[in-house]
């Protein structure tokens, strides 16, 4: 038995009282935030909306798992990055999608979109939006259908860009933010992504000046070309999943504050353009991956100010 | 108005209505050369000599240094290298063995009208008396006091923001010493010139507000300020920032802007040297922590955290941490033996879960929308654990105040500031072997 004057104490550097929060709780608390649109979503589109998004989350865990299997480090699925890739992905895919694409996806997210560049905190592109744009090119007939209850029918987005006779069939403004129209699982409800949002505000997980600034310049582009159909164009379609969950991910968004509102503006404009003039009725998972690119770009133009060089 | 960034952490205040309390002084006190910034002192005794309490047993070294002296009467019985509290290595101190007579130098002051002498003289007494900065940075307050003639003092800061959790001295002091630090403040108005003086006080500290405007009602040139209670509020820069909207330049002293600040211990230490003749022997001292007996202390320099122990009867069973300073930015000791120096603030024991892994960057942002120096320590951590030297200096490297805000809030655990002090001491070591 040591006495008191033998005992060695514990020397580590300060601060010796650190936050309570964690990657894990971080990442819980988004989860949480997601919750709401995957419940609408299972109410609006029925039981297997609910398959997709376990077998997605289900999926990702296990890919996280064979990774880390094959890089021999220690498990990293309880930083819980992977359930929000599985959920984010799951999330933009449509409802009627059959769960082999929804594992194919959940490969190409987390091996090659996550870990062949070191895994969480090295990916320069968003995992899940590289696994929805790589399904999105490789499945183009399971990507387009929006199908409910046997009836065939189309996006929003897609009836403005290629079936401008149905144009009388577009849901109302109260559909649309409610969110029982044909879209993607997680993207139609704009209520309650807002409650996420609210949510991860509180939990000053977000700025939450980045998704405003985001919605505005998309609505003041579109109001510019086609304000007749402005909000049709605002609340269908993924601006409100990308918004606030998509560019507002902390790997792979700018760090500065200057440089998170410059990424924020650069996408809506870059998503309005593939709106409208590119071939794809949908343009938010694009932009935001093409973004990427600039992050570290835009990180070292944007250093701020620091204190004590302001000339006086 | 404010500073950029920072944060709140738990306050943990919990020896904030304990009065000050003395200590009976132990057998032994174990008195560091290097008890300020600056270079060592020279020690005036050898092996073997009796000093008296208020003698003085070392002296300053060169400009920037400090004279010590003893804190009780008795016999010098070694100088050898024990460890420092805060250099964290070994380093030359004195050692007296108390005679429990308590003989002491007669203090006395001719300077209790001070405004009849020469400021020289002022600050050369307060030199003597060993005065450095009791907040922590052991700065030696003469050079402070004596700023190059071109630099314009306008206003002098009397620091009572305490934003570290935990500590309470300073807290104390304004309740306790109202009156010395008030008058502290003025003798320094004096010695600089300056019109103004400031006690800027935090707004959670309801009591010691009180009673400083009660007394600062009579005085003139002299007002309280309070602010919002946000760490580092107490770190000099982000003080004059807040108080007065002026920005020390990077590398630059607060005389550039013409400010002083000075800790409120530090003002009370200055007006009993320059009215009493006491020289700085003694500090005020918060003890707290997950331990049966907390409460703020006025302890001799140079008693052992043993000794507190053993006099205060406190159960260290649990306790698996012991830090002198507050826990922010305070060092872990790891034996007993370490003395408290003169900018020992507190001594916190804690029982702490140790944490010695961490997690990648995830890039969350939160340490920059914290760094109050609006620093980018997520690319200094990133760029130091690479070994990226000469990146550092971009992301100004040099410009961080080491308050540890960063390694606080972030999320992967990451010990960002000690990899910022890490990388400094390198650079250094590099520089002088070039």
């Amino acid at each position: 038995m040591q006495t008191q004057n033998e005992k060695e104490y514990y020397i580590t550097p300060a601060p010796h009282v650190r936050a309570t929060h964690t990657i894990s709780t971080m990442m819980r608390d988004t989860i949480f935030a997601l919750i709401p649109a995957g419940i609408g979503a299972v109410i609006f589109f029925g039981y297997y909306v609910a398959l997709v998004i376990l077998a997605s989350v289900v999926f990702s865990i296990l890919f996280e798992l064979f990774v880390n299997f094959l890089r021999k480090q220690k498990t990293t699925i309880y930083d819980l990055s992977c359930v929000i890739t599985g959920i984010l992905f799951a999330y933009t895919l449509p409802p009627k999608i059959p769960i082999w694409i929804v594992a194919i996806g959940c490969f190409i997210a987390i091996v090659f979109a996550k870990h062949f560049y070191g895994g969480l905190g090295y990916n320069p592109f968003n995992p899940a939006l590289i696994g929805r744009a790589f399904v999105h090119i490789a499945f183009p007939q399971h990507m387009g259908n929006f199908s409910i209850d046997g009836i065939t029918s189309a996006t929003p987005l897609t009836v403005l860009k290629h079936f401008p006779e149905q144009i009388n069939s577009l849901p109302e403004i109260k559909t649309l933010i409610l969110g029982n129209y044909p879209g993607c699982i997680g993207e139609t409800s704009v209520i309650l992504l807002l409650l996420g949002y609210l949510y991860l505000v509180a939990r000053r997980h977000i700025n939450p000046f980045v998704p405003v600034f985001y919605i505005l310049v998309i609505a003041l582009f579109t109001a510019i070309v086609d304000l007749r159909h402005l909000w049709i164009y605002l609340f269908s379609g993924g601006i409100f999943l990308g918004g606030i969950f998509m560019i507002t991910d902390p790997v792979t968004t700018p760090v500065t504050p200057k440089g998170k509102i410059i990424f924020a503006l650069l996408c809506g404009i870059l998503t309005c353009i593939i709106r409208f003039w590119g071939s794809y009725p949908e343009g938010v998972c694009f932009s935001i991956l093409f973004m990427n690119l600039f992050t570290p770009l835009i990180d070292e133009s944007t250093i701020r100010k620091k204190f004590g060089y302001n000339k006086k | 108005m404010g500073f950029y960034g920072g944060l709140h952490p738990k306050e943990e205040k919990k020896s904030r209505h304990y009065r000050f309390e003395t200590l009976p002084l132990p057998q032994y006190l174990y008195l560091h050369l290097q008890q300020h910034a600056g270079k060592i002192s020279k020690p005036l005794v050898k092996t073997g000599d009796y000093v008296l309490k208020g003698q003085k047993i070392a002296e300053a070294d060169g400009l920037i240094s400090s004279n010590l002296h003893s804190p009780v009467s008795g016999k010098v019985i070694d100088i050898k290298e024990i460890y420092h509290p805060t250099l964290c290595r070994k380093m030359p101190a004195i050692i007296i063995e108390n005679d429990g007579k308590n003989t002491s130098v007669e203090f006395s002051s001719k300077y209790k009208d001070y405004h009849r002498f020469p400021k020289e003289e002022l600050v050369n007494h307060i030199k003597e008396s060993g005065v450095v900065g009791l907040g922590g940075a052991m700065f030696p307050t003469h050079i402070k006091l004596n700023p190059p003639k071109d630099k314009l003092i306008d206003y002098v800061i009397a620091n009572g923001c305490e934003c570290e959790p935990y500590l309470t001295v300073d807290d104390r002091v304004m309740q306790e010493y109202y009156d010395e630090v008030v008058e502290g403040l003025r003798i320094v108005m004096y010695i600089v010139d300056a019109m103004k003086g400031i006690v800027v006080i935090e707004d959670n500290k309801p009591e010691a507000i009180y009673k400083i405007k009660q007394k600062v009602e009579k005085v003139p040139n002299v007002e309280v300020k309070v602010v919002k209670t946000r760490y580092p509020q107490g770190a000099e820069k982000q003080l004059i920032k807040t108080v007065l909207n002026r920005e020390v330049p990077s590398g630059g002293l607060p005389m550039d802007v013409g400010v002083i600040v000075h800790n409120v211990s530090t003002l009370v230490a200055i007006y009993r040297c320059i009215t009493k003749g006491i020289p700085l022997i003694e500090r005020a001292v918060t003890i707290s922590g997950n331990i049966n007996r907390i409460g703020n202390f006025i302890l001799p320099i140079g008693i052992s955290i043993k000794d507190i122990v053993h006099i205060l009867n406190i159960d260290l069973t649990d306790i698996n941490k012991i830090i002198m300073g507050g826990p922010m930015m305070g060092i872990a000791q790891k034996t007993l033996d370490t003395p408290v120096i003169k900018g020992t603030s507190g001594i916190i024991f804690l029982t702490n879960q140790i944490d010695d892994f961490y997690f990648q960057c995830i890039r969350c942002a939160k340490c920059i929308s914290v760094c109050p120096m609006k620093l980018m320590p997520n690319f200094l951590s990133v760029y130091i654990e690479h070994k990226k030297w000469e990146k550092l200096q971009k992301y100004s490297l040099y410009d961080c105040i080491e308050c540890g805000c960063c390694s606080y809030i972030c999320v992967a655990k990451r010990p960002i500031v000690s990899q910022i002090k890490y990388a400094k001491e390198f650079l250094k070591i590099q520089n002088i072997n070039r």
